[in-house]
């Protein structure tokens, strides 16, 4: 050791300096950040308030689709400004506007913000990106249509975080923008399931069509999200039927259980994809037991006689999803309940029973409660 | 004879003190990489809006959720905490309550409040292997179809969490516990990870920060930002900071190496398929929380998996923190003690490259800095004792470097109140910062040395063997007891050789 104490001493106050001046920024930094942070928030409530109150000319605007009115906020500054109108948009939309006044709302946040937000875009700021990119979503701006799939090409295809990828997608898709299509493979490759339903699930439509129309040719996983989408969207089309049955055949396991479960939601099928249903159900356990749940459930959504006895039969089942489900299908059956009951007394197999006596535990009380 | 003797001690004492510097020097680097890490991550998301969950909350694309309620003796508060439960800011989920052979009358209560009746064939599903304590029976409510309690004989926390794996439908299941005060869209800020997960990509459990909701205002059981106050006590206050800073900054650092080793038991998301297949909870520790966590990485080093375990740092749970120094310190043993024996049961990854970073970072810096960490520091006091006894130090440098080093943590603290104004400003009157920031100054002169001292205590405890306090199993969760911080502490203040 060559350095002497005295050496060392200043090395270590220097030190102490070096940390004392980088707590004294830290608090400086911070409070500083947090008056102004609080201080923007203030100005802008205030504007919020001001742009929601009755006959403010925003809601003129709202209500009567009358831009005459000029726009006046407190305060100065453009963010300022652009942060309270959006606020005030967005509380209006929450609060359940009507279609008219969601159009106009979106015509005024599209040629209000428009310019701003294309700016915003490409900041470097990925917060600022992310949060604009929020807002044309929920505004419909689709006029920025162009900036945003710049903005998509020019993204890292190597970069691991695809935060910014899926909202951009995500975004495409809420506007309506053909070019969706161009992004679904690469949706398919790197995104999941219920990310693709968020992306699925806006697209309505002639684009929705497409998507039906050119089902094959899609991805696997997407065609998979987009049997989910319709079951969700309540889609009852016969188009959508038809696909629907086709998917009911289809190789891949995923696939059929997900057509089945949809249709069991549709209600309603043909007779020749009834014959198949019999013949699924007639396979018993050689199916796996939730594309069996989801034949239970399709049995119970179109009520036709010739299931009732594969229903009864399956409240037998080694799972108890599937007991469950069937005894649920036949309680709505016509006399449902009077073979429910019948299993209650007489069935041979216990899990059986039990399942009878809780389903008709459950109807007797919903009747009491209706 | 006496000189030889003197020159063999001063040798010791010389290496004992070099010792000690390596160790604070190598324990201030992990701290000042974890800032960095932590730093970086929530610059990036600094002030992002919160309608990115608006926007999803609102669909039900959402994955099905099987929400895990141990109860024990919780007669008082079970249908208030269920109620709320089922009223969460969420599209699918079922609710487990597992009453764990409780003396009052939880289980009757549950029953007569929520209509329940008895589901028979509802027979374990999850395949767990782990023998659990026998199930008295099954109810589900007739007005809540997707409320569900299980009546079983008492097994502890640990077993009723596995009893409730077993019994949940969905394939996440959510660990609770009763006492916990849900952030409002706490269920949608844990489950993102899962819902963001890439194809092949595994998300095995997810966790999020645990607050401190002393002081503030809880809604029905739920605390939103906007109530969140800074409690008067100054050991709360503590408690704050240190929360901020175990979460914000420890637990950023490593989740994002997938190093994380725990998600705190006050509320966690996790793939049950995964848990099942490592046994579900290991009954009869304190720390089985951050035991199945531990467990959960070694079966992925196993399997050489891509799977994850992730950190939000959103706060998503706030828990009631200990008012005195007599339950704070009974709280601090306590958890000691769980990290002792969840340590001390996977020794053999530490420092194993079997184990790849978890073996030798992770599990090498709970061991060092968490557990071992207040013994140093005490010997490092001592250091400092002999050395003057021994005249062997210069009480100027010794000094300065102790200060330098105190100034150090209070700067990491001080770090962890900027952190959290980057990304949530909850606590927002400028008193409420200024009050932090004083007290995140103050923390190293009389909080820190206080908290060392029990922490080697309870390590004592531990290697001692001290069984009671964790054999009974009565209370399924003593004051929050359960809920850690997570893992940064300050680096030890250090003794100093004069230098010759």
């Amino acid at each position: 050791m060559t350095m002497s104490d005295s050496q060392l001493l200043r090395v270590l106050w220097i030190g102490i300096a070096v940390i004392v001046f980088a707590i004294l920024l830290v608090l400086f930094y911070l409070v500083e950040r947090k008056v102004r942070r609080m201080r923007h928030r203030q100005q802008v409530k205030e504007a919020v308030e001001l742009f929601s109150a009755k006959s403010s000319a925003l809601d003129d605007y709202l209500r009567s689709g009358d831009r005459t009115r000029k726009l006046n906020a407190p305060g100065s500054g453009e963010g300022l400004r652009r942060e309270a109108l959006e606020e005030a948009l967005l509380d209006r939309l929450n609060v359940g506007a009507s279609e008219t006044e969601k159009q106009r709302i979106f015509d005024f946040a599209g040629s209000y913000f428009a310019e701003e937000y294309k700016y915003l875009l490409n900041r470097r700021r990925w917060s600022d990106r992310m949060n604009v990119l929020l807002h044309i979503e929920k505004f419909h701006i689709v006029s920025l249509k162009d900036q945003l799939i710049a903005r998509l090409e020019k993204l890292d295809p190597d970069q691991k975080n695809d935060d910014e990828r899926f909202l951009l997608i995500r975004t495409l898709s809420s506007l309506q923008i053909e070019e969706t299509f161009d992004y679904l493979e690469l949706a398919a490759e790197r995104f999941s399931e219920l990310q693709l339903m968020q992306v699925l699930r806006p697209i309505k439509g002639e684009l929705a069509q497409r998507l039906i129309r050119e089902f094959d040719q899609l991805p696997v996983r997407i065609q998979r999200c987009e049997l989910d989408t319709l079951r969700l969207g309540n889609v009852r089309t016969t188009e959508v039927l038809d696909l629907l049955e086709r998917c009911m055949n289809s190789e891949d396991t995923e696939t059929r259980i997900r057509a089945i479960k949809a249709l069991a939601n549709f209600g309603y099928m043909n007779e020749a994809a009834a014959d198949r249903l019999e013949s699924r159900m007639a396979e018993g356990d050689a199916v796996i037991w939730p594309e069996r749940m989801m034949y239970a459930r399709l049995a119970g959504a179109v009520r036709e006689e010739r299931f009732a006895p594969y229903l009864e039969q399956m409240m037998a089942d080694r799972s108890y999803e599937v007991r469950r489900e069937a005894a649920a299908s036949l309680s709505n059956y016509r006399g449902g309940l009077e073979r429910i009951r019948q299993v209650a007394e007489n069935h041979p197999d216990r899990f059986a029973k039990d399942m009878a006596i809780e389903i008709l535990e459950r109807r007797a009380y919903e009747r009491q409660v209706v | 004879m006496n000189d030889k003797w003197f020159e063999w001690f001063t040798l010791g004492h010389q290496i004992l003190g070099y010792t000690i510097m390596v160790y604070v020097g190598l324990s201030a680097a992990v701290y000042i990489f974890m800032y960095a890490a932590a730093a970086k991550s929530l610059w990036r998301d600094r002030d992002l809006s919160p309608i990115q969950y608006s926007t999803v909350l609102e669909t039900e694309l959402v994955p099905p959720l099987s929400i895990v309620v141990p109860a024990y003796n919780e007669e008082v508060n079970i249908v208030g905490s269920v109620r709320s439960l089922l009223g969460i800011n969420y599209k699918q989920f079922e609710i487990v309550v597992v009453n764990d052979g409780s003396k009052d009358r939880t289980a009757q209560i549950m029953i007569e409040e929520f209509d329940m009746s008895e589901v028979k064939g509802r027979v374990p599903f999850a395949g767990l292997k782990r023998e659990t304590k026998p199930i008295r029976g099954v109810y589900r409510s007739l007005r809540h179809p997707n409320l569900v309690l299980v009546d079983k004989e008492n097994g502890g926390k640990a077993d009723a969490l596995n009893v409730g794996i077993n019994v949940s439908r969905y394939p996440y299941f959510v660990s609770l516990d009763g006492d916990t005060v849900l952030d409002a869209d706490a269920f949608i800020k844990v489950v993102k990870p899962i819902m963001d997960a890439r194809p092949g990509e595994e998300i095995i459990a997810t966790g999020g920060s645990v607050g401190i909701a002393n002081g503030s205002m809880v809604d029905s059981g739920y605390l939103s930002s906007d109530n969140v106050r800074l409690s008067k006590n100054p050991i709360v206050v503590m408690q704050v900071i240190e929360y901020l800073r175990g979460f914000l900054m420890g637990r950023i650092g490593l989740s994002r190496y997938n190093m994380l080793l725990l998600i705190s038991g006050a509320f966690g998301v996790f793939n049950k398929k995964w848990v099942v297949d490592v046994g579900g909870y290991e009954t009869g520790t304190i720390g089985e929380d951050m035991e199945l966590t531990v467990r959960l990485h070694a079966e992925m080093r196993r399997r050489k998996s891509k799977a994850r375990i992730v950190y939000v740092p959103e706060p998503v749970c706030w828990t009631e923190a200990p008012e005195s120094f007599t339950i704070l310190r009974r709280q601090r043993t306590r958890w000691q003690r769980g990290l002792f024996e969840s340590i001390w049961k996977h020794k053999n990854m530490v420092l194993n490259p079997r184990y790849g970073r978890v073996g030798m970072l992770s599990m090498p810096m709970f061991l060092f800095i968490e557990l071992l960490g207040p013994l140093v520091e005490i010997f490092g006091y001592i250091t400092v004792l002999f050395g003057f006894f021994l005249d062997r130090i210069n009480i100027q440098v010794s000094l300065s470097l102790a200060l330098m080093m105190l100034l150090f943590g209070s700067l990491v603290s001080a770090g962890a109140v900027l952190f959290e104004e980057w990304r949530f400003h909850n606590y927002n009157r400028i008193r409420d910062v200024m009050k932090m920031f004083g007290y995140a100054l103050s923390e190293s002169f009389w909080y820190r040395p206080v908290l060392t001292l029990w922490r080697a205590h309870g390590l004592f405890q531990a290697i001692r063997g001290k069984k009671h306090g964790w054999g009974e199993m009565t209370r399924v969760n003593v004051l929050g007891a359960n809920k850690k911080p997570g893992i940064i502490t300050e680096p030890p203040p250090a003794a100093t050789e004069k230098k010759e």
